[in-house]
């Protein structure tokens, strides 16, 4: 299908306009919106964010294909409920209580919705019962948590510790990112994962997400 | 404290090219206007957003015992920066519409004047210093320089609260987001003003602001000096590879082999807890350090020499089926035709320049692959190229080739003309990594690799530079883990033809086999893991000089052989199948693998270093052997079951690959690896890969048995045998 391609080209040109108008004349010509959404959409974000690990492309690159991933999404929407597409998984995602950094945060949000996930930012200095009610609420399958400050990173163990005080540790996914946040941190305080930069992250997710619906 | 000074005008000083190069942003982009133009749109919106308040004040008591930069100090100025809060909303919500480059030019463009309102807090800074009599004598901040509860103090003194409404997060963070707070360190000597932020002091290695010295690096090596720069506090493993300067780094710089040691020559890298770990005392002693963990913060000369340069590389193939052409036909040629023939190993390189009318191999060269810094299997390689070092492989690659090439030609004296075409074998992950494909799908299931056919292309699209104009080849591959290596062993080794069945195993980290003949073969992959080539045994090492290989018990005593003759350094895998052999017969361990219990220790002594270090066969050492040598074997069991054949049936065991080569074949039997059934069966092939692609280059007929071979051979998976954890358990046994 020659128009999915030429929408995944134009998504990694960051084309938002002709992306909008070739996602809604693929669905006059009745193609299925979910082959749209991954033939066409989310197949062009994950080649944009292959492209920036191997620094062919910069950020400016990926947050201009990124948005038109977004523009295209908003025309599909409708008729992918209309379908019933449930999205790969739902993840969660904010920066832990007593730290307040956001950029980093919003391009994790970005990349893991690129990624085809469904995103519930919970915003920045949220506190552990605020992760673990939210999670449960939306029944989400990964927690993403951001800590920029040695000073922080314990919160993120706080909400490890939480939930496994409620016996939910195994229902999520949890997964840890931020400056001064490393591997072997993640190891000692029990995360599933820790991913080094948000391209990085929304791949993880993605195949974790996978495996754990399978 | 006292003289608080509130700043509350300044310039408005946004540079473009500062807030692009915050983002990445360079004008070769293909979409730097469009970046320009939403720049343009946004940047008012900003301005009118900003709410910029500077203040700061001088505490003549803050020493502080704990922090070593202010014990003893008596007197510093406390700044802080901010610019409201109404800039980060406003970045939020555009990342909430989808508007993503906006909201992050947004973002930079606030950062930038938040660095630009430092300048225009110093000229009120240096009236107060001046008022004081005082200099500065440095400029800290958290949390590199003080501890982020330093912040508190800086919130506190300052009254940010009451004057600006800055809240103080749990973290110690200042809320709004942008603003910043330090300290300036006053000194009686009214000249010194160093009020700028110590770029070469922070840790932020990758901070676009980055300011510091560069640092010289000089280089000691095979080659000679190298004189290289890099910025202070780098990684050194890192800046090398930068200056394609290629220490062994199996592990891929975790600090886990030891195996990228440097030694310093002058200058100093401080000691890591790594080194303490893997190296020796009298290396750290006589200065050596671990690349991958070392940090430059001044000034060095390094000797980075290469225990791999000596690598033995098995350049030997079987030239049973040489091609038969009439003596006269070849003589009355004026000037010859020849094919250049190479074999890629994930460890060593093969380059070979071959007669095309008889096969006959006028020369041939071989070298270390340089893509083992990125670590010693394939699947950290996979790992490498993954992490967006696909570029540097195929680049180091295409180099090693071209060198080898280079080096075989000029050695013949042979015209570029002459050259009809060159044939590769090697395995899917070192095809893929040359072809420059993504690597992506070959490290996870289902294993699918971008292209497994046979690849052809002009020299200039697969090596990457217009010397010659002939095509290159690439031998197919069956699937990801029996790639065209192994392809070309088995046409060297004729199965297309063959009516008997025959064997094929090659003994590498990924213990490839086939079995079948004409009709059918099927083959697999088994991870035997790298013990066979030193890999994760304590005194393990790859061919070297020195290296233990054969090990015999005579007379009461083991004795052992080392390549070159030179003094033991290591355990080669030869040497520790010998040695594992030899303690089986002795009974020195016994059936399941356990040493006996005065060697249980401290492991089995075997010889000693020039240093005096005694090399032992640990009894994690062997546990690593049975593990490979029960997967391997029981990869030949499940294949002759899924065959339907006995031993007695099949005719051949061809052994390829350098372990194989120098393998003694009753001391593999003794540890089980093959059956005793197979005794006098086994055939030693040599780099069948090279073989293969010899064969390939000079015989026409040779791209229909290819084609043949890959019809008739399928892939078999172990793992999901219904008997594979029972004959992974049975051959564990000695």
């Amino acid at each position: 299908m020659e128009i999915l391609g030429e929408i995944s080209e134009l998504l990694q040109k960051g084309r938002a306009k002709n992306v909008k108008v070739l996602v809604q004349q693929a669905l006059d010509e009745g193609i299925d919106p979910k082959k749209i959404l991954n033939e066409g959409l989310l197949s062009g974000m994950m080649i944009i964010g292959e492209k920036f690990k191997n620094n062919d492309v910069f950020v400016p690159e990926v947050l201009v294909a990124a948005r038109a991933m977004n523009a295209g999404v908003a025309i599909l929407e409708p008729k992918l409920i209309e379908v019933g597409n449930k999205p790969i998984g739902k993840a969660i995602v904010g920066t832990v209580k007593g730290d307040l950094h956001d950029i980093g945060k919003n391009l994790v949000v970005m990349m893991l919705k690129g990624a085809g996930l469904e995103i519930h930012d919970i915003g920045v200095d949220v506190e552990a019962e605020d992760f673990i009610s939210k999670a449960e609420e939306v029944e989400a399958d990964i927690i993403c948590m951001s800590a920029l400050l040695t000073t922080t990173m314990p919160s993120m163990k706080t909400v490890i510790e939480a939930l496994n005080e409620k016996g939910l540790r195994d229902k999520y996914i949890v997964m840890v990112g931020g400056a001064p946040v490393s591997e072997s941190f993640a190891e000692q305080i029990g995360a599933d994962y820790y991913t080094p930069d948000a391209t990085t992250c929304a791949e993880v997710a993605k195949k974790a997400v996978i495996e754990k619906v399978g | 404290m006292s003289d608080i000074t509130i700043v509350k005008q300044f310039e408005n000083v946004i540079k473009q090219e500062e807030v692009f190069k915050l983002i990445d942003c360079y004008k070769e982009s293909d979409i730097y206007e469009e970046v320009v133009e939403e720049y343009e749109e946004v940047k008012q919106n900003v301005l009118s957003l900003l709410e910029p308040y500077g203040v700061f004040g001088v505490e003549k008591t803050c020493e502080e015992r704990d922090i070593e930069a202010l014990q003893g100090k008596k007197e510093c100025i406390y700044v802080a920066l901010t610019i409201g809060n109404k800039v980060t909303q406003y970045s939020n919500a555009l990342f909430k519409e989808g508007d993503y480059l906006k909201g992050m030019l947004v973002d930079a463009i606030a950062d930038a004047y938040l660095f630009s309102m430092e300048k225009g807090m110093e000229e009120s800074i240096r009236q107060v210093c001046a008022k004081h009599k005082r200099g500065i004598e440095k400029r800290l901040e958290a949390p590199h320089d003080i501890p982020m509860t330093f912040q508190k103090k800086i919130w506190e003194s300052l009254q940010l609260k009451e004057r600006l409404n800055i809240d103080l997060s749990d973290g110690y963070m200042f809320n709004p987001v942008k603003t910043i707070g330090y300290v300036l360190v006053l000194s009686e000597d009214e000249k010194l003003f160093e009020i700028q932020h110590d770029c070469s002091k922070c840790p932020s290695i990758n901070c676009k602001n980055r300011r510091i010295p560069t640092v010289q690096i000089e280089v000691l090596n095979e080659e000679g000096s190298h004189k290289i720069s890099c910025k202070k506090g780098e990684n050194l493993l890192e800046v090398l590879r930068r200056n394609k300067i290629f220490p062994n780094a199996i592990c891929s710089g975790k600090g886990v082999c030891g195996k990228c040691k440097v030694r310093v020559v002058s200058g100093e890298l401080p000691l890591t807890e790594a080194d303490s770990k893997k190296l020796m005392e009298s290396e750290i002693n006589q200065g050596y350090r671990l690349a991958c963990m070392a940090q430059v913060q001044q000034p060095l000369t390094v000797e980075v020499l290469r225990a791999d340069a000596h690598f033995e590389v098995l350049t030997h193939y079987e030239e049973e089926n040489k091609v038969a052409l009439e003596q006269s036909e070849v003589d009355n040629r004026i000037e010859k035709d020849y094919i250049i023939a190479i074999d890629i190993g994930t460890t060593t390189l093969a380059v070979g320049i071959v007669e095309e009318a008889t096969g006959k191999m006028t020369d041939i060269t071989s070298a270390v692959n340089r893509q083992r810094a990125y670590g010693a299997d394939v699947i950290s390689r996979i790992q490498a190229s993954n992490e967006g070092k696909g570029k540097v492989l195929q680049e180091l690659i295409r180099q090693d080739l071209w060198q080898g090439i280079e080096v075989v030609i000029k050695k013949g004296n042979i015209s570029k003309e002459r050259i009809k075409r060159v044939v590769i074998g090697c395995n899917t992950t070192m095809g893929h990594l040359l072809m420059g494909y993504s690597c992506e799908t070959l490290g996870v299931f289902p294993f699918t690799p971008v292209n497994i056919g046979t690849i052809r292309g002009s020299f200039k699209e697969i090596l990457g530079r217009e010397d010659l104009e002939c095509e290159v080849i690439l031998l197919p591959g069956i699937s990801t883990y029996v790639g065209g290596d192994i392809v070309a062993g088995l046409l060297a080794c004729h199965f297309e033809t063959r009516q008997e069945v025959a064997l094929f195993v090659d003994l590498g980290t990924n213990g490839e086999m086939a079995l079948g003949n004409k009709d059918k073969i099927i083959c697999a992959a088994t991870a035997a893991g790298p013990a066979f080539e030193g890999g994760n045994i304590l005194w393990g090492t790859g061919s070297i000089e020195g290296a233990i290989s054969r090990v015999h018990f005579k007379e009461g005593t083991m004795q052992y052989e080392t390549i070159g003759q030179k003094p033991p350094a290591g355990l080669c895998g030869t040497g520790v199948i010998e040695l594992v052999a030899e303690l089986v017969k002795q009974e020195l361990i016994d059936e399941t693998g356990l040493l006996e219990e005065d060697y249980f220790e401290e492991g089995y002594p075997i010889a000693t270093t020039l240093d005096g270090e005694s090399i032992v066969l640990t009894q994690k050492d062997i546990r690593e052997i049975q593990l490979a040598k029960s997967a391997i074997r029981t990869g030949i069991e499940i294949l002759l079951e899924s065959y339907g054949v006995t031993y007695d049936q099949v005719e051949t065991v061809y052994l390829a690959g350098g372990f194989g080569f120098n393998l003694d074949k009753d001391k593999a039997i003794t540890i089980g690896l093959f059956p005793e059934a197979f005794k006098n069966k086994i055939k030693i092939v040599g780099n069948s890969s090279l073989g293969g692609a010899i064969y390939y280059g000079t015989h026409k007929e040779a791209e229909e048995n290819v084609e043949h071979i890959g019809k008739v051979a399928e892939e078999v998976n172990l793992s999901t045998n219904k008997n594979f954890n029972e004959f992974y358990m049975e051959h564990m046994i000695f």
